[in-house]
Parts: structure tokens; C-alpha cells; sequence
């Protein structure tokens, strides 16, 4: 999928759905999305970076240096609890749009 | 909780850059070393590193793209783009100082205009909610009056029964002497009614105001002075409450001082109680003010006054005609002030509009030899919008510059023509001071302009064609030419703007000379003039007035070089005194018709020679003329004779006062019409009474003399002094120099307005040369070539003189036409030549027409003389 046809509210969705779990570091949260979107969507650094910086300085995320499975220095991302609320938020909301598009692609 | 988060982060985004930049790389390389990580496939590490690199993409990008969504990057942007923007204004010195010079004038211009704006019109009145501050007059437009002053009976009524107002007082201008033990002086002096402090919700700095015991007839002696005054001749002790002064004769008590805010109505002095009784007062002669109650409209208020105003028609019969009239306080002030002001706010609009014109122009001829800076910045990857703001940020900064500039070097003119101008024409509480609210109006405009100014040629500007800017030798012929038709396109306007400028100018100083050579019915040349007041105290009777008029008249009549001498109730420019008259045998007149109230002046026999007036038919007076009863005479004007016999001779006509106990009065002359209210204004119909008959205590004194009237003064005044020690000579003058002041204000503005003129045709004219300059030049090489192959160089003139002549024909046409449409827009100030007098017109296509070919030709002639080959050589 080509970067410019993800919303960025997509992507800040699948951001957070990817830390729920625990703290990554940047391209294993684009690795994560990569997984659980079974491939569809594959986040370029070009896309990725900026939004997480952008995340960060909304407070829903906080970064620090810390060491990979490799022992690479890298900088790790997890979420804050106004993170978590976020994730829940847009969580409800994105069901409620895919429902009412769906309600409206299948009327006749 | 989210914005202290955000504080620290904006802070450290704007400030920490370096670190910031720092942990960004390192985490991009890391995340790069990552990516290479997972090529487990590939066995060479450069390899796999080589192949992350390509799938991440560049690094720098991505970093410039996470600095676009960092809080304050926009901000930071703008410092960025404002510290390149100083160096490139810093080392393109000529550009940068000639954009900022235009700035300079054109803001200096309009900072100076809308400060005299905003000091006479938006500034608040120095006093408490002084939008519900009123004026209250009356106005009768059958007696051709708009403002007749205040009844006092109708006053009363007013306070005592209205219901729009909180509170209401009168004052009433009047001039006193004061003596004490240290001399005499005379003071601009008021009286005014007990309420008027409560009206402008002003405290006395010390001691009280009047009490309404004080304010009745024969009330208790006392009076209130003025801040200046009691700092000037008391010096400021607080023992003066208490003290007792001569104020025309009578012994009055000083009970309080005033703060310096209430110079109200005009830069008055000093104070009396108006004293007066409603039942014994006639006549119109006050002026009103008055604070309305919160909410209440003029309209509403007006309304208001006019039911107790017609309630009283029983008893008052004339206020069948009068009705009450209520202005904003600020119009009564400074009213007169506004056509002028439009016209000069106007005026320097259009001198701004000029210089940005000119700032734009220059924008766009520098814009081309910056193609090439720009085509490297669009190939390096910048937006175009990027591109735009940075220009604009140029424009910006130099408008922020030339705007500090402007509005200093603008206050500094003002100041400067302020004290050109005749003293106290302004009320006291007017200041031109700069303040908060008008600062930042002044920098509005000033970037405004410079936006205005600088968005087009940054625009086009932005637009350049990579490749074009790339290539050497520059864009492309076609790009050179839509840019010259720009250029020629802002040439056009300009000369279109400063046409209008210059017929508007030539139209209002056509007005104000023709005012000038206009007949007003007098001889103003070698006539001394001056006021006496004789106390009424000292000189009770009518008797002993006049014996001292006639002693001091056979004494300046004594002097040498002294021609004719005479008195007068008061001289033209001198004031109105308005009375009726019944009239025999006049055409008749239907109820309801208007009866213009008459001009009454009392005069001595010799007083029409001493003013150099023209007799029309019959003669003046004589010492005989009102001696007795039977000997009562009256002279009128012209147009008195026309209003009440037209056609006839009115020569013998009587006239009396309507009240018919009084005696009839002949007429026995006709004088020629008198602009007795200044030089613009109508003229109304007039008597003029024998001063045996009717002369008073208040004067003037009228002198014409063969030499320089005021090497004369000191001689009237011992001549004064020695028929009476106690009384002084008020406001000395000529008048010729009266004439000259009651000009001032439509002298100022018309010469204001030319002046801008002459500014915007020095603009056009450098605009102009520029521009040919440019555009030769461009062609300069071109032109070589042909020259080099034998083409006659009066081919390149022609061309120049063809272009240069229709620029400015058709600049002349539209701004010709623009100037007679807002011609119409200030009609009201020209009086004495039409908006369509050719003059005008012509003056200014013969100025802009000559200027603008003068312009164009002098560089097409210096290319022209240009030698071929250094021209080649040039490039």
C-alpha cells in the first residue's frame, strides 16, 4: 500500500494498537503492523517517523533509548496512560465509521 | 495537564535544535543498522547496509519531514526565513535602501494624515464615557439659522421637565478683565451654570464649583479659575481660595480651581456663574451641553426636547420656530475639520498606493536576476509556497523597517507643520500624541503595504521555470516580455494616481485663490483694528459710553498718519449679532416663509470710509443721524434691499423693531455686501444702525491709516490708557491679518494636497526612469547587435518616445477622468471654480506629461550613445 494513501488517523491508530502490548522500537512497530495488518499495510520511516514524533509531543507516547534483541542502541516507543485513552477512543470511533460505511455500501 | 507537557517540548523545540537534530540522526542510523539486521540473506554487510539505505529512502528527508510536525515549526521557519532575508537585504545595499526610502515617505505621509485623523475623531474626549457627551443648540431654518444658540427660558424647560438626559448646563464665551494689586489682564473667560461640572463628571482640583444659590441674579459674587491660570498668575499656592479679584470692574471671590482637563468650551480661563433669571432672559445666545442617559439615542433625546420645547409655544411663541437640536459633543468641536481631513486622508492614500507601486516594480525587475538562485532552490526540492513566504519574508521585514521609520519621520513632519499653524485653533484637549492603538494601525499599514507591494513579483517570481533559471543567459524572451507588460502596467498607474493628485490640487488651490481676489466688500489693506470693553460698573450710562467714544476717536483721529478712524459693535470676521425687523411696504410674505434674521452692526459716522465699504446709493451717516428721536436712520446691504423689496429703490423705506413700540427708522443708504462671516460663507442680509443711537459698551475700534498700521499700536494704546488707566487694548490686529487667519485651515489642506502631488511626481518620475532603464537595458543587447549591422540609433529613441508617450497617454487619460470623478467627492470645498474648470486639467497633464518624457528619454538616450561593442562586451 503506497504511504500517501494511508490516513494519518489510520496510522495512528495501528501505532497505538501496535505498542498496546509493550514498548518497540521504530521499525519493530512497523514490523508489528505489518503482522497483524497480514501485510496490507507496510509503514515507510518516511511516514513513520513523523507520526510517532507527532504522538509523542500530543502525549500519547514516550520515547527512550534502549538496547534491541540485538544489542543495536535503539530508541523505544510505549505508550502513556493518555495513550491508552487515546487507543480506546479511536478504537470506538473507527468502528463506527467502518459500521455506517458498511450499512451504506450495502443499502440498495 | 496537556499544555504544561507542551511547554517544555516547545522550549526545547525552538531552543535545543542542535540536540534535538542529534537524537533524530542517531535514532535514523539505528533504525537503518536495524533493516540491515533483518537481510539475513545477504552475506555482505556493505551489501545489506546498501540495500537498507535503499529502502529506507534518504535521511536527511525524513528528517526534514519530522521537522515539519514539530510543535513551533512554523515558527521556526519564520526566524530561519527572517535571518536570510537580513542577509540578502544586508548585501543588495541599493535595493534594500531604495525600497526602504519609498517606504519610508509613503508611511511618513500616511502616519502623519491618520494621526491628525485619529486626534480630532477617535480619540475619546477627556472626559468620563464621553460617547454620551451632547452639544444643544437650536435651529431655526426660517431664520436661515442652522445654529441659533441656546434661550435660556428654553433651557430651563428642558432641565426641569426631559427625560433622556442625566444631566444638562449652558455656558456662554465671555471675555474678562481681570484686575488686581498685581495689573490687568485680559482673560478668555465663561460663564456657565451651576450643573457643568456635574454634566462632564469632573472634581475641582481644589475648592467647589458654583451652588445654584450663586447661579440666580445678583447671586453672591464669586468665580472659579482655570489650572494654567492659577499655576500662571497665582502660582499654584492653595492660599488662593479665598481671594478676591476684579473681574470687569467687579469684586468677585475666588472659591475653586479647576484640573487642567476643563479648558471646555475653548481653552477657557476662568469662570463665572451665568446668573441668569428665566423669566427676564430673551434672546439666543448660550451653548448647551449635556450627558445623556445610558442607552439613550440623539434621535430619542432630540425628540424628547422638541415635546417640552413645543409645550412651552404658549408662552413663548417663537418656539413655534426654533426647535432643539442635539450633535455629539466631538462635532462641535472639531465639525468643521472633517471635509479637510477626508480630503488630505485621501490624498495620502494615494501617495502610498504610488510609492507601493513604484516598491512592486522594483521587486519585479530584481525578481529576473534572481531566477537562477531561485530555479536552484526548486531543483534542490523547496515548495513553491516555501519559496513565496521567503520572498514575502524580504517585503515583510523591509515593511517592518520602513514602517518604524515612517511613523517617526511621520510624527516629526506633523509636529513640525503644527507649529506652523496659527496658535489655539485646536481645542486644548486634542493631541497628536502616538499611542498604543494607533501604533500598531501605523505597523498594520506599514506591512501591509509592503505585502501589497511585494506579493505579485514574489509570485511570479516563485513561479520560475527550473530549467530556465538554470541555463545561462537568463529566461527565455517571452517570460521578459509578460514582464515588461507588467512593469508598463504599474507605470500606467502610476501616472494615473498622481494625475488624480495633481487635478485635485490644482482644483482646491484654484478655490482658495479665487477666494482670495473675490470682492468682500471692503478694504482690508492699512485698517488697525481692536477691542474695548468699558466695565458696566464704571461706566453705567449710555451717555458716558459714547462720550468716550467720541473723545477717543477725535484723539487717534489726531495722530499722524492716521486717516479715518471709527467704531463698531464689531468689524467683518468679528462675529453675529442677529436680529428682525419689521419692514414697511415689503413684499409681502406668506406665514411660513422664510424670514432670514438680519446682521445688526451699530457704527459711527466714518466708519463705512475707515473700512473702505462701497456705497451703493444714498449716503452714510452723519454726526446728526440718531441724535434724537426723529432723527433715527439705518443703512442695509444689498442684499437686505433685494430680500424685502426686490426691484424697487428702498432708498426712504422704513424699518422697526417688531415688538412696534419703537419709533420707524429711514433708510437712508445702500452699501455693497460685506462678507461679514469669512470669505466661503454666504452672506446674510444687514443693517447697520447710527451708534448715537444704539452704541453699547463693547467695541471695536476701526483705523485706517497711511502707514504701516501696526507702527501705530503703541500710540493707540497710551491714547487708551490716558482716557482711562484701567481698561486695555484686546486683540490688536489688522485686517488684512484677520482675513489671512480666518484661511488657515483651507490654506493648510490645499497646500498639503499639492505638496503631496509634487511628492507623487517626483515617485512616478523615478518610477519611470527605472523602468525605461530596465527595459532598455535588457534589450541593450539586442540593440548592439542591430547597431553593430548599421540600424540608425533614432530607431531605439523612437521606440523609447512611443512607448514612453503612450504609457503616460494613456495614464493621463484614466487618471483625468478619476480626478474629475473624485472631484465630486470634496465639491463642498471648492467654491468659486467648477470640478470641470480646465485649468486644472491642463496644469496637470503639462506637468505629468513633460516629467514623464523627460523621464523616459534620458536613458534611452544615454543607451543610444552607449558604443556598440561595449555594450556586446558588457554582458
Amino acid at each position: 500500500m503506497s504511504q500517501t494513501n494511508l490516513l494519518q488517523g489510520t496510522l495512528d491508530l495501528l501505532i497505538l494498537k501496535a505498542l498496546a502490548p509493550g514498548q518497540l522500537h521504530g521499525l519493530g512497530i512497523s514490523r508489528r503492523i505489518e503482522q497483524v495488518t497480514r501485510g496490507t499495510f507496510v509503514v515507510k520511516p518516511g511516514s513513520l517517523f513523523p507520526a510517532l514524533h507527532r504522538m509523542e509531543e500530543a502525549g500519547w507516547l514516550v520515547s527512550s533509548w534502549g538496547e534491541s534483541e540485538s544489542n543495536r542502541r535503539a530508541r523505544f516507543y510505549r505508550l502513556t496512560a493518555a495513550g491508552r485513552r487515546q487507543f480506546e477512543t479511536e478504537t470506538k470511533e473507527w468502528r463506527r465509521i467502518s459500521v455506517a460505511i458498511e450499512a451504506a455500501l450495502d443499502a440498495s | 495537564m496537556r499544555i504544561l507537557h507542551r511547554v517544555p517540548r516547545l522550549w526545547r523545540n525552538l531552543f535545543d535544535q542542535r540536540r534535538l537534530d542529534q537524537d533524530l540522526d542517531d535514532e535514523l542510523r539505528s533504525y537503518q543498522e536495524l533493516l540491515a539486521d533483518e537481510k539475513r540473506g545477504v552475506a555482505d554487510p556493505a551489501e545489506r547496509r546498501r540495500q537498507a539505505v535503499l529502502e529506507m529512502g534518504g535521511i536527511e528527508q525524513i528528517k526534514e519531514q519530522v521537522r515539519e510536525v514539530r510543535m513551533g515549526f512554523s515558527f521556526d521557519t519564520l526566524v530561519r526565513d527572517a535571518r536570510l532575508a537580513f542577509r540578502t537585504l544586508i548585501h543588495q545595499p541599493g535595493f534594500s535602501l531604495t525600497v526602504l526610502t519609498l517606504l519610508t515617505v509613503g508611511i511618513a505621509g500616511t502616519t502623519a494624515i491618520f494621526s491628525v485623523y485619529h486626534g480630532l475623531y477617535f480619540r475619546p474626549l477627556p472626559f468620563e464615557e464621553s460617547e454620551r457627551l451632547v452639544n444643544l443648540d437650536e435651529k431655526a431654518p426660517q431664520w436661515n439659522l442652522e445654529r441659533t444658540g441656546v434661550a435660556y427660558p428654553d433651557f430651563h424647560a428642558w432641565r426641569e421637565q426631559n427625560q433622556s438626559f442625566e444631566s444638562m448646563a449652558v455656558v456662554k464665551s465671555r471675555e474678562q478683565q481681570l484686575s488686581d494689586e498685581d495689573g490687568a489682564q485680559t482673560l478668555r473667560g465663561a460663564v456657565a451654570t451651576y450643573d457643568l461640572l456635574r454634566v462632564l463628571r469632573v472634581t475641582p482640583h481644589l475648592g467647589r464649583w458654583f451652588r445654584p444659590e450663586e447661579d440666580r441674579p445678583n447671586g453672591p459674587p464669586v468665580t472659579v479659575i482655570g489650572y494654567a491660570l492659577w499655576q500662571a498668575r497665582f502660582g499654584g499656592s492653595p492660599g488662593v481660595l479665598g481671594r478676591i479679584i476684579k473681574l470687569n470692574g467687579q469684586s468677585r471671590e475666588i472659591v475653586g480651581v479647576l484640573p487642567p482637563a476643563v479648558d471646555f468650551p475653548n481653552r477657557t480661563e476662568i469662570w463665572l456663574p451665568l446668573a441668569l433669571d428665566e423669566r427676564n432672559t430673551s434672546g439666543w445666545f448660550l451653548e448647551g451641553i449635556a450627558r445623556l442617559k445610558p442607552g439613550e439615542s440623539i434621535a430619542r433625546a432630540q425628540e424628547d426636547l422638541l415635546r417640552v420645547h413645543r409645550g412651552m409655544i404658549e408662552s413663548h411663541e417663537a418656539n413655534k420656530i426654533t426647535s432643539p437640536t442635539v450633535y455629539p459633543l466631538r462635532d462641535w468641536y472639531v465639525g468643521n475639520y472633517r471635509d479637510a481631513t477626508t480630503v488630505l486622508l485621501g490624498a495620502v492614500c494615494l501617495v502610498l498606493l504610488i510609492a507601493c507601486a513604484n516598491i512592486a516594480g522594483i521587486m519585479l525587475a530584481r525578481g529576473s536576476t534572481r531566477t537562477r538562485e531561485m530555479g536552484i532552490r526548486a531543483a534542490l526540492g523547496a515548495p513553491r509556497l516555501r519559496i513565496l513566504r521567503q520572498l514575502m519574508t524580504e517585503s515583510l521585514l523591509l515593511g517592518a523597517l520602513g514602517g518604524v521609520l515612517g511613523t517617526l519621520l511621520g510624527f516629526q513632519s506633523l509636529r513640525i507643520l503644527l507649529a506652523l499653524l496659527p496658535p489655539d485653533q485646536l481645542p486644548g484637549w486634542v493631541r497628536f500624541d502616538l499611542d498604543g492603538r494607533f501604533l500598531l494601525f501605523c505597523l498594520l499599514v506599514s506591512i501591509g503595504s509592503a505585502v501589497l507591494a511585494g506579493l505579485w513579483p514574489a509570485w511570479s517570481a516563485s513561479r520560475a521555470d527550473v530549467r530556465a533559471g538554470l541555463q545561462e543567459g537568463g529566461p527565455r524572451a517571452s517570460e521578459s516580455a509578460g514582464q515588461r507588460r507588467s512593469l508598463k502596467a504599474l507605470i500606467v498607474t502610476e501616472i494615473a494616481l498622481a494625475a488624480v493628485l495633481l487635478t485635485s490640487a490644482g482644483l482646491l488651490i484654484q478655490a482658495f485663490h479665487s477666494l482670495q481676489r473675490m470682492d468682500y466688500g471692503f478694504r482690508a489693506d492699512s485698517v488697525f483694528t481692536y477691542q474695548v470693553g468699558l466695565p458696566p460698573l464704571k461706566y453705567p450710562k449710555r451717555e458716558q459710553a459714547a462720550a468716550f467714544v467720541a473723545e477717543l476717536l477725535t484723539r487717534h483721529r489726531a495722530l499722524p498718519g492716521v486717516s479715518s478712524a471709527a467704531v463698531t459693535s464689531a468689524t467683518p470676521l468679528g462675529g453675529h449679532s442677529g436680529v428682525f425687523f419689521e419692514t414697511e411696504h415689503a413684499s409681502p410674505r406668506r406665514p411660513g416663509d422664510p424670514t432670514p434674521v438680519t446682521l445688526l452692526r451699530t457704527v459711527t459716522p466714518g466708519y463705512v470710509e475707515a473700512m473702505g465699504m462701497e456705497l451703493r446709493s444714498g449716503r452714510t451717516f452723519t454726526s446728526d443721524d440718531g441724535r434724537s428721536p426723529g432723527t433715527a436712520t439705518a443703512l442695509v446691504n444689498e442684499t437686505f434691499a433685494k430680500l424685502h423689496w426686490p426691484g424697487q429703490n428702498p432708498l426712504g423705506k422704513r424699518i422697526r423693531n417688531p415688538d412696534g413700540e419703537q419709533p420707524w427708522i429711514s433708510i437712508v443708504g445702500v452699501l455693497a455686501d460685506v462678507k461679514d462671516y469669512g470669505l466661503d460663507q454666504p452672506v446674510r442680509p444687514s443693517v447697520y444702525l447710527p451708534w448715537a443711537l444704539n452704541g453699547g459698551n463693547f467695541f471695536a475700534v476701526v483705523v485706517r491709516t497711511t502707514v504701516n498700521p501696526t507702527s501705530l499700536t503703541n500710540a493707540f494704546r497710551e491714547d487708551l490708557r490716558r482716557l482711562d488707566p484701567d481698561l486695555s487694548i484686546i486683540r490688536p490686529t489688522t485686517m488684512s491679518q484677520r482675513l489671512h487667519e480666518s484661511m488657515w485651515l483651507r490654506r493648510t489642506y490645499s497646500w498639503l494636497v499639492a505638496v503631496f502631488a509634487a511628492l507623487a511626481v517626483v515617485l512616478v518620475v523615478s518610477g519611470l526612469y527605472g523602468v525605461i532603464s530596465y527595459t532598455v537595458n535588457q534589450r541593450r543587447r539586442e540593440l548592439a547587435i542591430r547597431a553593430a549591422l548599421g540600424a540608425g540609433q533614432s530607431r531605439l529613441l523612437r521606440g523609447v518616445l512611443l512607448d514612453t508617450l503612450l504609457m503616460t497617454g494613456l495614464g493621463l487619460s484614466v487618471g483625468l477622468v478619476c480626478g474629475w470623478w473624485s472631484s465630486r467627492l470634496f465639491a463642498s470645498l471648492l467654491i468659486g471654480v467648477q470640478p470641470t474648470d480646465p485649468a486644472a486639467y491642463l496644469a496637470a497633464s503639462a506637468i505629468a506629461g513633460t516629467v514623464a518624457l523627460a523621464a523616459g528619454l534620458l536613458p534611452a538616450i544615454r543607451a543610444s550613445r552607449l558604443d556598440p561593442v561595449t555594450a556586446l562586451r558588457m554582458d
